[in-house]
């Protein structure tokens, strides 16, 4: 293939900031090309590949593309992932927007063909992007379905564990994700310990992740960004849908608000999942109580070419109620509901070469917990709100570069917890003081065509945090002792200020045959850190602002791969490498308080991190055979010096060995088949090795020792848990559609198919009474079936 | 709530059809630790004294103190001075001795090491004075060990009231109990730490602070609560017309914090655990242990 040289123009990209007042200019002769791609019912489609005059280039998330194109006759072949080819002529003759249409298809049976090589084409490394399409037709738990578990089958993204709340990428912890929905920071994405995500299959549209190369618009987070885009409504006509499954059940709504111009979607979900346990194992769940359900809604108002209006509100919660009654004492309640609850407003121009996007959001994480037993009562309460508003530009001046800048700012009001009490149990009211902390970000980044075969995403973010008053910090002393010293500071003071540049580098280079090098250098800060001890989301745990003892985590991550398609664009493949360095890690002393803790940093202490690995995927994406493998070999560690006498430990996530094997199968115009294999490395943990016993006391009557059996530890995270397995298979049936308007289906779905027992944790039981130690492992699913059935009308 | 996260867990795994099985753990190999426990009181003679012990691999035989005979044990009482420094009067040094006492019904503990001015002098053993710093120092296999504790001044307990009264339901016997609640003023100064124990009349023949009653769970910390008036219900419940000491013991923020890791320590297990390791305020090579000082004020009280 004939490699275009340099021309002068570009190879002065050194000269950038020049060439940036001068091309305006130099295209002067040329036109805006804005093509917008929706399917049938006018929702945008995501990610299409659009081919104009032969020459490839991607579309965004919403479904648009800016272009310049010289003026004459123009074809553009549109495609995208579950729908038809669409081809476009016109002649361009002066600034000119485009909408095309894409038909969406009705099973992936009949198996899209995506002509583009989005993977070969986007300067975007260490990206995985999955349709909800794709999704829903793979084997889950008890048949919910959750884009959240499914991106665990990606290289380089894992989970915990069986039902472990945590996503941990390329070996950093759960809290250095940035979880968005629709671009809002969602800070609990958890249901029930972390079982079940907050986001309702129905109501997301595709999920994105990003786990290397950050782009500069994304920060605050060190490790990923996991992007979940929920669906617009239909604008044409009214439309009901919903599902009924094991432990939950759904319903939507949706349909325009004027038509072809504004809609709205609403999807709400309930479990059941307390009633269910009762009918299994009534006595072990007793009175007790638990549930949870979450509501998105979004509504969608076109007003003109330029202009859109998008608002998004989601509201989830848990709600959980128990009643103790051991033999310690009467009757105790314990009441606590929690859940996020989000709201966003997004306006969306765009004018001839630019695009501009300006939000305005409000994000509020609560929980309310009540202890009760006889008269008494305790109270607990903690939360986080943030006030966001965001200011995004994009700025096409020339086919061969495009810019992007903005503007973030977030006002954080964290309630690290309070508590108080009515009669007895402890009489008090206990306030641990609210802190406040201000956010903002600038970035602007340059999306460059040096030449033909090598792109360049040059980009810079600077970040600024200022935790600042009101409020008051007890000053304690190196013991852990209050030092009866309180710091005061008055509204609006800074107590802590920290700003960091966070250069972002992507480099792609187009090869012959369908492939591409990326190289990618990111530098990233947070400055919230998740106070939680257990592998396990509660609700109680905390995010915290960085402060003066608590500094931001900063990483930084190099990567390289290959990317290359084969047979005609139906198999996908790459090979990416990483090496990642984290410091100011936090970690919490064993057995630490969290809850109305007024010195919660006395129980931190703070360390280092590095990860590095190597991760392999290939992906048919047609025939009637599709799917995925993918492997990673990684090694994930910390280094805290007060932890494992300074030396380096395993993380406890750290995974040596990860695959994950995806298939979907057609067996027939309504059967279709779905199996995943999935393998990995046991955790790390820490064990004992040995123990003594301690608190002794006798009773001098039956002449018997009294005593508390204690546990001796050496290493940090030096025993490995048996690895992971298991196969899930699931069956997906469509029967013919009783009416045009009614559609459904049923997915019969075996989890665990060969009743692999993989340990969700292992423990010593030892009991002094019947002079008895053994190894215990617990297990959470055995082989499981489900049934879901769908329904739209 | 960590309980009750833990049955919000238990929900979720038997809607899951959890399941538990014994499972073969092939452990590292333990390196053997010296175990100290010692105590200085200011009320109670027969609760002062150390007891020594080893550890063993998780998985030996055994669950009953390894005891470490023979060494030498000593408590020295001392004052802090204005320049930090200790100055010990080695006039006031005790030895402690392993032997027989009556409380222990006469029978020979080996490893637990006592005045044995108990046998012969009970009104002149060791007994710790508020104020006071104490000095423990033991010689055992050959290797030397040390530990300073400081005995507080007491912190007055106002009464000790019982109330909250309930059923109690097991499967043998019905009971009607109530719960006591101690009242007292917290120090004006921030950082105080306390614990609680007591003895009821079925446990007052028993013996050492292992035997007595505690609640684990409580905090005893006033950095939420400082200067306040106290007014603290233990969960624990009492039968009517039991008699009960209750002592609040004021100690330092190290021995708090040893009792809390202990407290956390024994109670580990499930994914919501952690691996606790106990903390340690004892001097010297492969050992772990606290010498805890504590200044108690005493209530004694008929349950109603």
């Amino acid at each position: 293939m004939k490699v275009e040289k340099p021309d002068s123009k570009r190879t002065g990209f050194l000269l950038f900031v020049f060439l940036i007042l001068t091309s305006q200019n130099i295209y002067s002769q040329n036109h805006t090309l804005n093509i917008k791609v929706l399917d049938s019912v006018l929702l945008p489609v995501s990610n299409a590949t659009i081919k104009i005059n032969q020459k490839e280039r991607l579309a965004d998330t919403a479904g648009m593309i800016t272009t310049i194109l010289p003026r004459g006759r123009c074809r553009i072949v549109v495609s995208a992932v579950g729908h038809s080819n669409a081809t476009k002529l016109f002649l361009l003759s002066n600034d000119t927007s485009v909408v095309v249409y894409l038909r969406a298809r009705e099973s992936l049976l009949q198996h899209v063909i995506v002509t583009g090589s989005r993977n070969i084409l986007r300067n975007q490394m260490s990206v995985h992007s999955l349709e909800m399409v794709q999704i829903q037709k793979l084997p889950v738990v008890l048949g919910e379905v959750d884009p959240m578990k499914i991106i665990t089958l990606l290289p380089g993204i894992k989970n915990g564990g069986e039902a472990s709340a945590g996503i941990y990428v390329r070996g950093g912890g759960p809290d250095q994700n940035l979880v968005l929905l629709d671009g809002i920071p969602v800070y609990n994405p958890n249901h029930l310990l972390g079982f079940f995500s907050v986001f309702n299959g129905d109501a997301v549209k595709n999920i994105e992740v990003i786990k290397g190369g950050m782009p500069a618009e994304y920060g605050g987070r060190l490790s990923s960004v996991i992007s979940v885009n929920t669906r617009d409504g239909n604008k044409d006509s009214i439309k009901f849908g919903g599902g009924i499954g094991l432990i939950s059940s759904r319903l939507s709504l949706e349909g325009p608000l004027i038509k072809r111009r504004a809609s709205f979607i609403i999807n709400a979900r309930r479990t059941y999942i307390d009633q269910v346990a009762r009918l299994i194992v009534p006595d072990s769940i007793g009175s007790n109580g638990y549930y949870f359900y979450d509501i998105n809604a979004k509504t969608d108002f076109v007003i003109n070419n330029k202009n859109a209006l998008y608002l998004t509100f989601y509201t989830g919660k848990d709600k959980f109620t128990f009643f103790d009654d051991d033999a310690n004492g009467p009757r105790r309640e314990f009441d606590a509901i929690w859940g996020n609850t989000i709201v966003g407003l997004t306006w969306k121009q765009q004018f001839r070469k630019w695009r501009h996007e300006l939000s305005f959001v409000r994000n509020d994480f609560t929980l309310n917990s009540k202890v009760a037993f006889s008269s008494n009562g305790f109270i607990f309460s903690s939360g986080l709100i943030d006030h966001t508003v965001k200011d995004d530009w994009a700025y096409t001046p020339a086919n061969w570069i495009r810019w992007k800048g903005g503007l973030q700012y977030t006002w954080h009001k964290f309630r690290p917890g309070a508590g108080s009490a009515n009669a007895g149990f402890q009489e008090f009211e206990a306030q641990i003081k609210d802190q406040y902390a201000r956010e903002a970000a600038g970035y602007l980044s340059a999306d460059v065509d040096i030449i033909t075969r090598l792109n360049l995403v040059a980009g810079l973010r600077y970040s600024y945090f200022n935790q600042v008053g009101p409020t008051e910090q007890v000053i304690y002393g190196p013991s852990g002792a209050p030092t009866g010293e309180i710091a005061s500071f008055k509204r609006g003071q800074s107590i802590a200020r920290y700003q960091y540049p966070e250069p972002r580098i992507n480099l792609l280079y187009k090869l012959p045959q369908v492939a591409s090098l990326k190289l990618s250098y990111t530098r990233t800060i947070q400055y919230l850190h998740l106070a939680t001890t257990s592998a396990a989301t509660f609700p109680s745990d905390l995010w915290v602002p960085a402060s003066r003892l608590i500094k931001p985590g900063i990483a930084e991550q190099v990567a390289a791969g290959f990317f290359k398609n084969f047979g005609n664009g139906r198999y996908e493949a790459s090979i990416e490498t990483y090496y990642k360095t984290m410091n100011n890690q936090l970690e919490f002393k064993p057995g630490a308080r969290l809850l109305l803790n007024q010195n919660l940093e006395g129980e931190m202490v703070f360390g280092s991190g590095k990860a590095y690995g190597l991760e392999l995927f290939v992906q048919k994406k047609t025939g009637k055979l599709n799917g995925w493998i993918g492997y990673t070999l990684s090694r994930a560690e910390r280094t805290f010096t007060e932890m494992n006498e300074g030396k380096p430990f395993p993380y406890r996530y750290d995974r040596t060995h990860d695959i994950s094997v995806v298939a979907n199968y057609a067996l027939g115009k309504r059967w279709e088949v779905s199996t995943v294999f999935v393998y990995g490395t046991g955790n790390a943990l820490t064990m004992p090795t040995g123990r003594f016993v301690y608190n002794l006391g006798y009773n001098v009557r039956d002449q018997e020792p009294i005593f508390s059996n204690i546990s001796q530890y050496s290493k940090i995270n030096d025993y490995r848990m048996p690895a992971y397995h298991r196969v899930d298979i699931a069956f997906t049936f469509t029967p013919r559609p009783r009416s045009i308007r009614f559609k459904s289906n049923w997915v019969f779905s075996l989890y665990n198919v060969y009743n692999r027992h993989n340990p969700y944790f292992i423990y010593i039981d030892a009991d002094e009474d019947i002079r008895s130690i053994k190894g215990k492992q617990v297990f959470l699913f055995p082989i499981l079936p489900g049934i879901t059935w769908n329904f739209k009308f | 709530m960590k309980k009750a996260g833990t049955y919000l867990l238990m929900t979720a795994m038997a809607l899951f059809a959890s399941c538990e099985r014994d499972f073969d753990i092939a452990l590292k190999n333990n390196q053997s630790q010296l175990i100290v426990e010692a105590y200085i009181n200011n009320e109670l003679p027969y609760y002062n004294y150390v007891v020594l012990g080893h550890s063993q691999g998780y998985f030996e035989p055994g669950f009953e103190n390894i005891p470490v005979t023979g060494a030498m044990v000593t408590i020295t009482e001392g004052m802090l001075q204005a320049n930090n420094m200790y100055n010990w009067d080695q006039t006031s040094k005790r030895q402690l001795k392993e032997g027989r006492l009556a409380p222990f019904n006469d029978q020979f503990l080996p490893g637990v090491y006592f005045d044995p001015l108990l046998i012969t002098d009970p009104a002149n053993a060791l007994k710790g004075i508020p104020g006071k710093h104490y000095l423990l120092e033991i010689e055992a296999e050959g290797k030397k060990y040390s530990a300073i504790t400081t005995l507080l001044p007491p912190v007055p307990i106002d009464s000790v009231t019982s109330g909250f009264h309930y059923l109690d339901e097991d499967e043998d016997t019905t009971q009607m109990k109530a719960r006591l609640t101690v009242h007292y003023k917290d120090p004006d100064t921030i950082g105080n730490t306390q614990l609680y124990y007591w003895s009821t009349y079925d446990s007052r023949e028993n013996f050492g602070w292992g035997a007595m009653g505690t609640n684990r769970f409580t905090p005893g910390v006033d950095d939420l609560v400082n200067g306040e008036y106290i007014h603290l219900t233990l969960s624990n419940g009492f039968a009517l017309g039991d008699s009960v000491d209750y002592y609040l013991a004021n100690v330092e923020r190290k021995v708090y914090n040893f009792w809390d890791s202990f407290n956390k320590a024994r109670s580990n297990a499930g994914p919501f655990s952690t691996p606790v390791r106990l903390l340690n305020t004892i001097n010297g090579d492969n050992v772990i242990g606290c010498f805890s000082g504590f200044s108690l004020s005493t209530k004694s009280l008929i349950v109603q």
